[in-house]
């Protein structure tokens, strides 16, 4: 199969946002042109996920959601806030083709396994965000930006895929927006754990960077800084990554 | 609006259907959501989009009572249909997926991909190329192989689609991805969601006919 760049699209008050380390987010612009210039520069997949829907326990912003799916003829990942069945029913209704689940399936893990029931494993992503400070590697909640110490990264990524998700986001979060190269040892550990498919993401600030974590053997990965703040964009770092040998569709 | 530009996406109650209507709103057409069989009367094209259990797909066609009017506007009249995902695989008689009876309109059976270690992992979800056959209208003037998106675990095999398959794609086993017969086209790819060559068939499948 091809390789993946999925620009990774972070939602707040109808806009969108960036910034370091799940902090200090910065405006990044219109959701739905942002969309389109993904989709015409060849995006293979779009991640829009709602930052603030979780902590400020309301439902993922779904004219925001529809405004995206309009201008995005490439699969669509929603995430933030979805905590039922019936939330996620509303996303895909709204052009979302599959959901993202990061702390309401920890809060709740048999919802993985409803939602798959309904929608197929395919449709659904476990995301795992992952922190590495010297006392190892944990699970970070966003909502508290705290790490979490109740449940193991690896124990839980076992977890979550055995109750039903099909693929996996996997955020560095001490790496995000640093710009310093993606963590591709966190990719090696997990994807000797599970059998589906891993999205990479956080840290990439650099061309270099993202064909080195292909070359590593990831084979998706999530774009977000480098993307919003710099000359980058999907077709350029797809060239480039193909020009490097990887196998990408142009 | 003239009928040929009043275009049908049959709505059977377990599929995504919004991509299906975005992609087509796109285009000068008239883009009617049937919830019900009745609505087809007087819709020059027909659009069956679909992710789903094929018996959870048969058993909603038949309670909305899409079954009969599929038949008589599709089969009899020859209006352009165009499946998708399922709506390639109810076209058949059956699937190894479940036990229900699929349209029958093409003889064969769909088939589920292999499992085991030396196979590829499933369900087929993500980018992969198709091969496009000179017969295709529904490509026509594509490159071939064109990338499409796919998203499936059970597939119509080459065996059955000889006459009529015009892509096919290769992901541990060759499979049918597109066929085309008079008026009827289904590709097991999603066009909504293959950006410029998948709007470019949804573009053919609005003039074909025309």
């Amino acid at each position: 199969m091809l390789k993946r760049i999925i620009p990774s699209l972070l939602l707040r008050g109808g806009r969108l946002v960036k910034g370091v380390a799940y902090a200090d987010h910065r405006d990044a612009g219109r959701p739905d042109t942002t969309a389109r210039a993904h989709n015409a520069q060849g995006a293979d997949e779009l991640l829009l996920l709602d930052v603030d829907a979780g902590r400020e326990r309301r439902e993922p912003d779904y004219a925001s959601i529809t405004s995206v799916a309009r201008a995005c003829f490439m699969p669509l990942t929603v995430g933030g806030g979805i905590h039922t069945l019936e939330i996620a029913q509303r996303c895909m209704n709204a052009g979302a083709d599959k959901i993202c689940l990061t702390t309401t399936a920890l809060d709740d893990p048999g919802l993985i396994g409803r939602l798959a029931h309904v929608f197929g494993t395919q449709a659904i992503v476990i995301g795992l965000d992952v922190i590495t400070t010297c006392a190892g590697r944990r699970l970070y909640d966003h909502r508290s930006a705290q790490a979490i110490n109740g449940i193991a990264w690896d124990e839980w990524l076992k977890r979550a895929v055995g109750e039903g998700a099909g693929e996996v986001r996997l955020m560095a979060v001490d790496r995000e927006g640093g710009r310093g190269g993606l963590d591709t040892a966190l990719f090696a550990e997990a994807s000797a754990l599970v059998d589906v498919p891993i999205i990479l993401e956080g840290g990439a600030g650099s061309l270099d960077q993202v064909a080195a974590a292909m070359k590593a053997g990831a084979d998706a990965i999530a774009l977000g800084t480098m993307l919003v703040f710099s000359d980058n964009n999907i077709f350029k770092v797809k060239s480039f990554l193909k020009n490097a040998g990887l196998e990408m569709r142009l | 609006m003239t009928a040929d530009r009043r275009v049908a996406v049959v709505d059977y109650g377990i599929a995504n259907i919004r991509s299906v209507v975005n992609a087509l709103a796109c285009f000068d057409v008239e883009v009617k959501v049937m919830e019900t069989g009745a609505g087809l009367a007087d819709v020059g094209r027909i659009v069956l989009p679909g992710v789903g259990s094929f018996d959870a797909g048969m058993r909603g066609l038949a309670e909305r009572g899409h079954v009969e009017v599929l038949r008589r506007r599709v089969l009899e009249q020859g209006i352009p249909y165009l499946g998708i995902c399922l709506g390639l695989q109810l076209l058949f008689e059956g699937s190894c997926e479940g036990s229900v009876a699929g349209l029958g309109w093409f003889k064969g059976r769909i088939e589920q991909f292999p499992l085991g270690k030396d196979c590829p992992k499933v369900p087929h979800v993500g980018w992969n190329e198709v091969e496009i056959s000179p017969a295709s209208e529904l490509m026509a003037g594509m490159e071939s192989p064109t990338d499409f998106y796919f998203v499936h675990s059970y597939y119509a095999p080459l065996s059955a689609t000889l006459a009529v398959a015009t892509g096919v794609c290769d992901y541990g086993v060759r499979f049918c991805a597109a066929l085309e017969r008079d008026n009827i086209a289904a590709v097991q790819f999603h066009p909504e969601k293959s950006q410029l060559g998948g709007m470019k068939l949804i573009e053919t499948f609005l003039a074909l006919g025309a």
